[in-house]
């Protein structure tokens, strides 16, 4: 299990790299005034990756964002359950989860948020998307709100799709490979959390994206 | 030498089975600019789509050749290679892909398949800063995302860009006057004329006559109900204009 605090007003981003075989529980607290930017890369490999984070936002204006993106290909098993808990009013939460899977793949997302009956002034968002390259691949998004107060905006969406074809034929038509193409959709897809990572880690991740994204 | 570049030969396509294009024929030659109007549902777009291999169209009769070689079998990204362009009428937003890493990939695969050897970074800047004036964009445009937050008229004049630094042998042009204010009809009608060349052709697909003020076509075709119904000079898009497409589809 690890342990993530940030309270007293700090601001505090955390970089999670999950490769084939990681399992890990995280407990994490965000105290007033405080936020937490946990940016997470899923790269199963041919293995399997389960992560769970159990959230809990326990002052005002307490924030926490987390962002995720998995690829997964062959065999591999993506997993990751966050509980996440408003217990104070005025406090905010977004998640946002990004998949992109081929093969026989497969992934499972499972997102609560809850909020008390005192915790008014909440802002919870949480989306969830997965693009789905081969027949073989599943994934399984259950976005779950368990809402107790009034005044609060929750919002949610989910989508599971395939490339869009008129955008691989936009791109085929100008001379770019078949697989090229593909790369290019992905990284657009991909591009919202990458964006969110330094230059030295999509360094070290160079190789393990190549085939996913062009960077 | 033969001057033939494009032949469509009884072109029979379908959308959702469907059939659009009903026996549609033409030759284009080097150094031509042919223009193809007619009025909605006419078939302009399905021919544009049928040429450059849009998956969502099935032909079920003809033959359609670049210089010689049947275009039919090939895949969109093929005939790209052998120097098919179309310009799109929506053009696709790609974020977090810039329009040079885009342009660097289709340039390069482009220029493989035609034996020219790989340009270097350098040259590749040079080459797409000098392209760049034909449409009167700044370098600024290369570092942006593919069509991301452009305007209507940017995104146009991307797609003129593109044709500027893909050389393609034949450019076909779907209603890229469409949504254009007087000075992005002027910069594109401008840039499409210094594409023109004696070795290229080009094919504009349009409703309105205001793109001809700049560029004075070879040829204006009338699409019809799936089939070319009268070709003639330049002056019948003006007469077209003024009367419709009523006294030609009803001749």
């Amino acid at each position: 299990m690890v342990s993530l605090k940030t309270e007293g007003g700090q601001h505090l981003k955390e970089v999670i790299l999950m490769e084939e075989g990681f399992r890990q529980q995280y407990v994490v607290e965000v105290g007033a005034s405080s936020s937490l930017d946990l940016v997470m890369v899923g790269l199963p490999g041919d293995g399997e990756i389960s992560a769970e984070m159990d959230i809990r936002l326990e002052g005002r204006d307490a924030e926490c964002r987390l962002n995720t993106l998995y690829l997964a290909g062959g065999n591999s098993r993506f997993n990751l359950d966050v509980n996440l808990i408003h217990n104070s009013p005025d406090s905010r939460s977004s998640q946002l989860l990004k998949g992109i899977l081929k093969g026989e793949a497969s992934a499972a997302y499972h997102g609560l948020i809850k909020v008390p009956q005192h915790c008014i002034g909440i802002d919870a968002q949480q989306q969830s998307h997965a693009l789905l390259l081969e027949e073989g691949a599943r994934v399984r998004h259950l976005p779950q709100l368990e809402i107790y107060a009034d005044d609060v905006k929750c919002s949610h969406g989910s989508t599971v799709g395939r490339l869009n074809e008129d955008e691989l034929f936009y791109l085929k038509s100008r001379g770019v490979s078949a697989e090229d193409a593909a790369r290019f959709l992905q990284t657009a897809f991909a591009m919202e959390v990458l964006a969110l990572l330094d230059q030295s880690t999509l360094d070290y991740l160079r190789n393990a994206l190549t085939q996913w994204v062009i960077m | 030498m033969n001057k033939e570049l494009l032949s469509i030969k009884d072109l029979h396509a379908s959308v959702a089975d469907k059939e659009i294009l009903k026996g549609v024929n033409l030759t284009v030659n080097k150094g031509e600019v042919h223009v193809i109007m007619g009025p909605n549902g006419a078939g302009k777009s399905t021919l544009g789509g049928v040429l450059s291999g849009n998956p969502k169209y099935a032909v079920s009769q003809g033959e359609i050749s670049l210089d010689g070689e049947s275009l039919l079998e090939m895949s969109p990204e093929e005939r790209a290679w052998a120097g098919l362009f179309l310009s799109f009428q929506y053009p696709t937003e790609i974020p977090g892909v810039t329009n040079a890493t885009f342009l660097k990939a289709a340039l390069g695969e482009v220029r493989r398949h035609r034996g020219l050897p790989e340009l270097s970074a350098s040259e590749f800047l040079r080459t797409a800063k000098s392209k760049l004036e034909y449409v009167e964009m700044d370098k600024s445009f290369l570092s942006r995302g593919v069509n991301v937050g452009f305007s209507g008229g940017e995104k146009k004049r991307n797609e003129i860009f593109q044709m500027a630094m893909l050389e393609p042998r034949v450019a076909i042009l779907d209603e890229t006057d469409s949504g254009l204010d007087v000075d992005a009809l002027r910069i594109v009608g401008t840039g499409i004329n210094r594409l023109r060349t004696q070795e290229n052709a080009i094919i504009l697909i349009t409703h309105y006559q205001r793109l001809l003020d700049y560029i004075v076509p070879d040829f204006i075709h009338v699409l019809h109900d799936g089939r070319i119904i009268k070709s003639s000079g330049a002056q019948l898009a003006r007469e077209i204009e003024e009367k419709g497409y009523d006294w030609i589809i009803n001749n």
